[in-house]
């Protein structure tokens, strides 16, 4: 180690060790000339002596210093040097390869930061080994009551709950509705969160039966709303009309439990924040804990699995679905619950196309690098003649390639630098910090660059030098055929994987084009939404359903209204909720849980859902009338297969049993893509929930805000906003925009590097042949029939290509099923488009070379051998 | 190719031996080496800087050695080289494998 210290150390100081020891040198040369002076030599005698008796002094210098310098990196060095000065030569090469490598290197750098955002996301606790999600089997969820319990049982050291709750902000009238993080008092404690600014909730002033009107909110909800203001601790936040004040300020670096996108205000628990406070059959809250040292899992499931067998017995009447287990996995885990399978499959895409333009890069730069090796064949012959190592010519191949990645990879960073000022639609807003770059997205390029670099250089490296020395000393570069194979299969494998992409691309597309016609099974375009943000005490139970009916009342005489009814729903809009289920009688069907909402009369005729059967809610469906549902069509399948569902009995979780009075088509619920799902819908006046009023109409545009002066007329001091049903559905539209243009990009700058690299092959291709097509013109080959040759071997490589990536794409393009709406995974309008596509570039890439050859002047072609 | 003017041939590896025990009587400049095993040699060891100068890089990397620039007899610049602990210790590890070998080389040409 130290000497490798010291060695470093000389290596550093480089020049003046070098002079140190060279004025050793001149001191011995002189005192050994004065030496033979003094005995009477003349001083050109003793010179010429002294050079003979000494040796030679440059191999002393070199040997010396060969001591403190390992030869390689002084050999990396040259190699360093001679590259720039032979990549300056060729600044063709330059440019396409820092183009191609750049496009790869920054899509790439940007995929990891967004994955590594999103995927990566390491919530902020201390000890997070201990900390572990609990489900209770029953339900996601504890309610409140069962998890004071869990947290008293002494199972585990510590338990928090959270939950995601939503109220308005900002006083009566205008407000924005925002997403809260309702949490247990010991929240911040036990995950051992600390302020910036302020400081968290103590368990005694947040305890839920004082009803605490605290807050402690995000570094960034501080900068936006609180101006970033110290002061602002201690201000009030009106919360659902209630004052909350601000106690405290999370770190810039606070990363939370539930994932990197989320509330940004944080209160405790209470009667205010949670309605079922006290209602144990309402499973509301996710709990992680901290393990008791030495416990392990496995103990602690087993702990807690007889737990929730006590409640059950305790209370027995709670309405349970059995044949689930305790689940207690990793909290790191928590945010992906629920959702690890779509989650995966974006991860799984996002890294499969990243990957192949990145690919199809280093084939164009590996191509280019082939080309440029066979035409220099001569000169790494010569070295290898002169002795340089295999190893060492491989090695400033290798160092060439290195410094032309290395380019591509400052343009990479550079272009993705940029586009963290690209416009981006607010809803995405989260995303650009996301993928915000700094210094942290170097460990995902370093490597990305030196992986590039070996994938670029080493196969065109090896071949070079393979070859056999003698021959090409003898010989020029020109007329080796058997190397340009090894250039058509790399570019087939790359027509291969930008037909992949290319088809991905229109898949996505065409899902996008479809979404705009696709059947969601309701009227997107024809609809006013207005949801209200009452809380608790506003409108309470009975009250809250009369309101909503003289809202009806009112909103229908608005001009332009046809019909407007009430819900506590809007489809794709972000409200599913799942509830388990129970054919009446019957408790023994695990894992079936079909969504329950709650709607108005004529609700199915205003969203334009068509009822099958039966008939819809009517305004007698009213609290004290006899308890009915309507179920759709995929419910029917799924639990009354084969038999009539009319007049059967349902009854899901919390609800009454009730007659099945209607079936209506299965709509979109919560996601474009998905798969039917069971719904059962009960009548909004038995069951008054969340309110939001529908109202249907020709115009929608127009209609925002007469509804809104209408609501006013009856209760002005209510929170309510209201939008059209198409913006009201648009965040998945918005999410799906991005992903189709993410994939738009992919394929695109896909395509566009399969060209470049198959046109690079092509017109080296017609070069090389220059002489042999002088040949044959000479002996009277016809224009058309050259170029008919030479477009022929364009289309071999593109048909297999073609063909190749054909058949990977029918692999591959299913995992994506979850993001393509309404079209197949294998769409052949997408396969057929894709192919016909490459064949045409492929085609245009073969013809331009092919004309230029054929028009060559076969005096001067044959001059040239 | 690498000619020097060594006559004879040191052993391998003997003229790293040779400087260190040269050190041992106190510091000294690379002449000053090379003139002192000239010297007691009796115009055996003639060391070209050839092989001098590389042999003490080698032993300054190795910590052996350390060089302190200085002003020689004739006031020049010149740098002193001493031993260290470490080359104490080496020297005489050297020294020993030396013995064995020149003793087990006269046990064969004697035998």
């Amino acid at each position: 180690m130290n000497v490798f210290l010291r060695r470093l150390g000389y290596w550093l100081r480089g020049r003046r060790a070098a002079d140190e020891l060279d004025e050793e040198l001149r001191f011995h040369r002189e005192m050994a000339e004065e030496e033979l002076r003094r005995d009477g030599a003349s001083a050109n005698e003793a010179q010429r002596k002294v050079r003979r008796t000494m040796g030679n002094t440059t191999l002393a210098r070199e040997d010396a210093r060969a001591v403190w310098i390992a030869p390689w990196i002084d050999g990396v060095w040259q190699d360093l040097r001679h590259g720039v000065r032979s990549l300056r030569r060729s600044p063709g090469l330059v440019a396409v390869s820092a183009l191609s490598l750049g496009l790869g290197i920054g899509l790439n750098t940007i995929l990891f930061m967004g994955i590594r955002t999103v995927y990566g996301h390491e919530p902020t606790m201390v000890a997070p080994e201990e900390v572990v999600g609990v489900e209770p089997g029953y339900a996601n969820q504890f309610s409140y009551r069962d998890y004071v319990d869990l947290k008293s049982s002494g199972i585990f050291t510590d338990a928090l709950g959270f939950r995601t709750g939503g109220l308005n902000l900002g006083s009566s009238g205008r407000v924005t509705p925002t997403s809260l993080l309702v949490v247990t008092a010991n929240f911040f404690d036990m995950l051992g969160v600390r302020t910036q600014a302020g400081r968290t909730f103590t368990a005694a002033e947040a305890a839920p039966e004082r009803n605490p009107r605290l807050a402690v909110v995000t570094a960034s909800f501080w900068r936006n709303w609180l101006r970033g203001d110290p002061a602002a601790i201690g201000e009030s936040l009106v919360l659902g009309g209630e004052p909350f004040t601000v106690i405290g300020v999370l770190p810039d670096d606070y990363r939370a439990v539930f994932g990197w996108i989320g509330p940004q205000i944080y209160v405790p628990i209470s009667r205010l924040t949670l309605t079922a406070l006290e209602d144990r059959s309402a499973p509301s809250m996710s709990v992680l804990a901290r393990l008791k040292p030495q416990t392990t899992t496995a103990q602690a499931q087993t702990a807690v699995t007889s737990f929730v067998a006590a409640l059950e017995r305790t209370y027995p009447d709670r309405l349970t679905a059995k044949g689930r287990s305790v689940r207690i996995y990793p909290a790191q885990a928590a945010q992906f619950r629920g959702a690890e399978l779509g989650y995966q499959a974006l991860r799984t895409l996002s890294l499969i196309t990243g990957a192949l333009v990145l690919l199809i890069a280093c084939v164009n730069v590996a191509g280019l690098l082939m080309a440029r090796a066979a035409e220099r064949r001569r000169e790494i012959a010569v070295r290898v003649a002169v002795g340089a190592g295999r190893a060492r010519v491989v090695q400033a191949m290798l160092v060439e390639s290195l410094l032309l990645v290395a380019t591509g990879g400052v343009l990479g960073l550079t272009l993705a630098y940029a586009l963290g000022w690209a416009p981006l639609a607010s809803e995405m807003a989260p995303l650009r910090n996301a993928i915000a770059l700094d210094a942290r997205m170097l460990p995902y390029a370093l490597p990305l660059i030196l992986l590039t670099t070996v994938l670029c250089g080493v196969l065109p490296a090896l071949r070079a030098t393979r070859a056999s020395v003698l021959d090409d000393v003898r010989q020029s570069g020109e007329g080796a055929t058997p190397r340009t194979w090894m250039r058509q299969t790399l570019v087939v494998g790359q027509l291969a994987m930008s037909l992949f992409l290319v088809v991905a691309t229109l898949l996505f597309v065409r899902s996008q084009i479809r979404i705009g016609h696709t059947d969601l099974g309701f009227d997107l375009d024809h609809g006013v939404v207005a949801r209200f943000g009452l809380d608790q005490r506003q409108y309470p139970g009975e009250a809250r359903a009369e309101f909503a009916e003289r809202l009806v009342e009112r909103i229908a005489q608005v001009p332009g209204v046809s019909v407007a009814t009430v819900a506590n729903f809007v489809p794709l809009g972000g409200d599913s909720l799942l509830r388990s289920f129970h054919p009446a009688g019957r408790t023994d069907i695990p894992g079936t849980r079909p969504s329950t909402y709650s709607v108005g009369p004529e609700f199915f005729r205003v969203l334009g859902i068509r009822l099958v059967r039966g008939r819809e809610f009517a305004r007698t469906d009213r609290a004290g009338g006899a308890p009915v549902a309507i179920v759709n069509e995929t419910f029917a399948k799924t639990y009354f297969a084969g038999r009539d569902v009319l007049g059967q009995h349902v009854q899901t979780e919390d609800e009454l049993d009730a007659e099945v009075v209607g079936v209506v088509r299965d709509h979109r619920i919560g996601t474009i893509g998905e798969a039917p799902q069971s719904v059962v819908y009960y009548p909004f006046f038995q069951r008054p929930r969340n309110l939001i009023i529908h109202a249907r109409t020709s115009s929608p545009d127009g209609l925002v805000g007469p509804l809104l002066r209408a609501i006013d007329d009856v209760d002005a001091t209510v929170p309510v906003g209201a939008m059209t049903l198409r913006n009201a559905t648009s965040l998945e539209l918005n999410m799906r925009r991005l992903g189709t243009m993410l994939m738009g990009v992919m394929g695109a700058v896909g395509l566009l590097l399969a060209m470049i690299g198959l046109y690079g092959v092509m017109a080296y291709l017609a070069a090389s042949r220059t002489a042999e097509v002088g040949i044959r013109m000479a002996f009277g080959a016809s224009q058309l029939r050259i170029r008919q040759e030479m477009l022929l071997r364009a289309l071999t490589v593109v048909g297999k290509g073609v063909g190749l990536g054909a058949l990977a794409s029918l692999g591959l393009t299913p995992l994506f099923r979850t993001f393509l709406a309404g079209v197949s995974p294998f769409d052949p309008v997408a396969f057929a488009g894709a192919s016909i596509l490459l064949t045409m570039i492929g085609i245009l890439a073969g013809y331009l070379p092919a004309r230029r050859s054929s028009r060559l002047d076969p005096m001067r072609a044959l001059r040239q051998l | 190719m690498g000619a020097t003017n060594d006559a004879p041939e040191l052993l391998p590896g003997t003229l790293d031996l040779l400087i260190l025990r040269t050190l041992q009587r106190g510091s000294m400049h690379g002449y000053g080496i090379a003139q002192h095993l000239r010297v007691t040699s009796e115009d055996v060891l003639q060391v070209g800087e050839s092989s001098l100068y590389p042999a003490l890089q080698r032993l300054l990397v190795n910590g052996w050695i350390t060089g302190e620039w200085g002003l020689s007899d004739n006031n020049r610049r010149a740098r002193y080289y001493s031993l260290t602990p470490a080359g104490r210790k080496r020297l005489a590890v050297e020294r020993k494998g030396f013995d064995q070998m020149v003793m087990a080389i006269q046990r064969v040409l004697e035998a």
